[in-house]
């Protein structure tokens, strides 16, 4: 089958399919019930001031480290609710990846491309949502959550193509134009709705255009969505939640997150901006770290009391981590040479910390990751096999994950045969 | 007023970062990323090492100077630590939950003056570390100043607020400063970064910046001039987006008031501020200054951070190891 190919099939019969092929890829041949969260960090969390502190070192910064809920595992004193979570949490702490500039790393981290295999790989989020598909009939499989503009992010699919495009709620708002116009009537709609498939079908078959199929879906799912806008309503979020999660735009997004993950929509991204702190970094860190350790302490929180650990993967990430030199502006630049990312649930064993620095921080000691084995462990936490299943481009077949890299078996409650 | 006319003197490279310098007569005391204060003596125009001052945690992020030799600091920890001639002379672990950002000794010596992340500003018996009053405030405290009488203090918080404070520790007035603070996404940027009072304390200077940008922090560093009762007299932009923070800065003996300004890595400035305008009537490039102490009347010493202290990924050193930035004191004379 030929993902890439114009064929036209219906939104409801392509996506019941996706999903019985995931099912079938998951483990146990049953459909599967993983679901992902990402929490992307846009600009670069510094791993010193959250997952890998260095307190007294030169380059350690004015910050403390803490203990956390697992004895021996120390977060910086930035994450005291998350560190009451540890026990749930794996930190890998020996990430060491290609890129220090955002227009290359942000890319290649979400495409888990490790070095560049010349083709435009989709993101995490976007291939996920291709191998698992939608978990709850009618649900969108993969939204993101973003502060701005909304609306369908095409840049991120990569050769998958436009249809498969996650649906981002600008400032966590319903789509733009969600509502039918109050001037025409439900039969009026389904009438142009049709006449629009049609329209589109002929187009499609024209123009060989992807797009053309993301649109007419589009309108497609906003009958979906339109059933449940209570989802994608923050002002309907409950107040005595959105204390806990805090009331600022990364704290009301993951809240959010978690109630459509509740709903059933499989894959969810959350999108935070303004971690880039070139400058004034250490103020700056005393502003940002606090704005991420509640929510997530709070989610962490909710997802293991409903039982969703179990099958929801929670990853924090960005797309480099922060220098230990600490610069003219009393900031940190990039730094791909040793960081952390975090992760819990869906089958990663937690309450670690895997992989290691030197005691400044400035390298791995020992064996270092790269992205390409973050996402050959996190498929396989979403029992997807990167070793039995691959994408196929005009009859080429590709890969889930890099083949230089492999699952790391220390993450993993079930690690697949090829992981170390 | 006359244009001062600033002039460069050799520097003096120091073995790591430091975050704060401050001075009293001929002692100076540089604040480091190590827990460690660095001390100098001015002698004939020229720095002399005096020794270290240890037993603070994370960065010494202010100091006091006092009568006598007398040191006072406090950390990023909480920690405040005084010492004589580099020996210990008291220690208060734990002073603060958090952050102590600003340390100020009243002019006659006795009294130290404490504030920082908790709200709390702190009044301590020099010579013994004694707390004598603590006042909440609230905010995050980042400047302080001593009025030059002794008889009223002047704290300045991240969003912009002055509040002012008798020597006893009682709340006398308050006031906001607009322009100061800005919330960018998730982050808090800003704040007032230096009060000093003027001649005769009938003018408070108040400066930091005007954000702009959070994350990177592009911000335009900023002057206002108060009568202190908070009215505002001048108020002058130093510079552009990238030129960032005042963050430093003393009274001239003639008159006018010394600043220094530091943003993206490689800029800065020491400035000459005209106290009839608020606005530079001289200025002198310096790289990354963070740290200003004035040596009479003419001389100052100014902190900085070694030029090209920044860039993205690996930077080696002529070993192939990576490198380090370390601080640079640089004494500039003044005519």
């Amino acid at each position: 089958m030929n993902f890439l190919s114009e064929h036209r099939f219906s939104r409801r019969s392509w996506l019941a399919g996706m999903a019985a092929m995931a099912g079938g890829l998951a483990r146990g041949n049953t459909p599967s019930d993983k679901q992902l969260l990402l929490i992307w960090l846009d600009g670069g969390l510094s791993q010193l001031e959250s997952w890998d502190p260095k307190p007294g070192t030169r380059f350690g910064g004015p910050f403390r480290s803490i203990p956390t809920s697992v004895t021996g595992i120390r977060y910086s004193e930035m994450l005291p609710l998350t560190a009451r979570h540890a026990d749930k949490i794996a930190v890998v702490r020996n990430m060491s990846t290609q890129d220090n500039s955002h227009s290359a790393g942000v890319a290649r981290i979400q495409r888990g491309d490790p070095k560049n295999r010349g083709v435009d790989y989709p993101y995490l989020n976007v291939a996920a949502g291709r191998w698992l598909g939608p978990k709850a009939a009618g649900m969108p499989a993969s939204m993101v959550i973003k502060p701005g503009n909304g609306g369908f992010l095409v840049s991120e699919t990569g050769f998958l193509g436009a249809r498969h495009a996650s649906l981002a709620l600008g400032d966590g708002k319903p789509p733009p134009l969600l509502d039918r116009s109050a001037d025409i009537t439900a039969a009026e709609d389904d009438a142009r709705l049709s006449l629009r498939d049609t329209l589109d079908r002929i187009g499609a078959k024209a123009r060989g255009s992807s797009l053309a199929v993301a649109n007419s879906e589009t309108y497609r799912l906003a009958e979906t969505l339109r059933s449940r806008r209570d989802l994608f309503d923050p002002s309907r979020l409950d107040a005595k939640s959105v204390e806990r999660y805090g009331d600022w735009d990364l704290g009301r997004h993951i809240l959010q997150a978690r109630g459509l993950l509740e709903a059933g929509v499989r894959i969810v991204k959350v999108i935070s901006y303004g971690w880039d702190s070139h400058g004034d970094h250490f103020n700056g860190s005393m502003s940002l770290m606090p704005k991420l350790d509640r929510p997530l302490s709070a989610l962490l929180e909710d997802l293991s009391a409903r039982g969703m650990l179990d099958h929801v993967l929670v990853v924090v990430f960005s797309e480099f981590g922060r220098t230990p030199r600490i610069n003219g502006h009393l900031g940190r630049d990039h730094w791909p040479e040793a960081w952390s990312v975090a992760m819990a649930g869906a089958g990663i064993i937690p309450g670690q910390a895997v992989g290691e620095t030197t005691a400044d921080g400035v390298e791995v000691k020992g064996q270092a990751f790269d992205i390409g084995h973050m996402f050959h462990t996190w498929f396989a936490a979403l029992g997807v096999s990167t070793s039995a299943v691959h994408y196929e481009q005009n009859g080429q077949p590709l890969p889930l994950a890099h083949e230089g890299t492999h699952a790391v078996r220390a993450l993993l409650r079930r690690p697949p045969e090829h992981a170390k | 007023m006359k244009t001062a006319v600033f002039k460069g003197l050799k520097p003096l490279n120091l073995d790591s970062q430091m975050a704060c310098l401050a001075s009293r007569g001929d002692l100076l005391a540089a604040g480091g990323f190590d827990g460690v204060a660095r001390l100098f003596r001015l002698e004939s125009r020229e720095l002399k090492e005096a020794g270290t001052c240890s037993g603070l945690s994370g960065w010494v992020t202010c100091l006091a100077c006092g009568e006598g030799g007398l040191v006072a600091g406090a950390d990023s920890q909480g920690n405040a630590m005084a010492w004589r001639g580099g020996k210990p002379l008291w220690s208060r672990k734990a002073l603060s939950p958090t952050w102590l950002r600003k340390a100020a000794t009243s002019p006659d010596g006795a009294t130290l003056a404490l504030a920082g992340r908790d709200g709390t500003l702190r009044l301590l018996a020099m010579d013994s570390g004694a707390t004598r009053a603590e006042l909440p405030i609230g905010d995050d405290l980042m400047a302080l100043a001593w009025s030059r009488d002794g008889k009223k203090l002047a704290v300045g918080g991240l969003r912009g607020g002055v509040t002012i404070v008798g020597a006893g520790g009682a709340k006398q007035a308050s006031f906001e400063v607009p322009g100061f603070f800005k919330v960018v996404r998730l982050q808090e940027v800003g704040g007032i970064r230096v009060l000093e009072w003027g001649p005769g304390d009938s003018v408070l200077a108040a400066a930091g910046a005007e954000p702009v940008t959070g994350g990177f922090v592009e911000a335009i560093p900023k002057v206002v001039l108060l009568a202190p009762g908070g009215k505002v007299l001048h108020e002058s932009k130093l510079g552009t987006e990238k030129d960032g923070f005042a963050l430093a800065g003393a009274w001239h003996p003639e008159g006018w008031l010394a600043l220094v300004v530091s943003g993206q890595p490689g800029s800065g400035k020491l400035h000459q501020v005209d106290p009839g305008t608020g606005k530079p009537a001289g200025s002198l490039a310096v790289v990354n200054p963070h740290g200003l102490a004035l040596g009479g009347a003419d001389l100052a010493f100014v902190l900085t951070t070694n030029a090209n202290s920044s860039g993205n990924g690996r930077v080696k050193d002529d070993k192939g190891g990576y490198r380090a930035n370390h601080s640079v004191l640089s004494g500039i004379t003044i005519s």
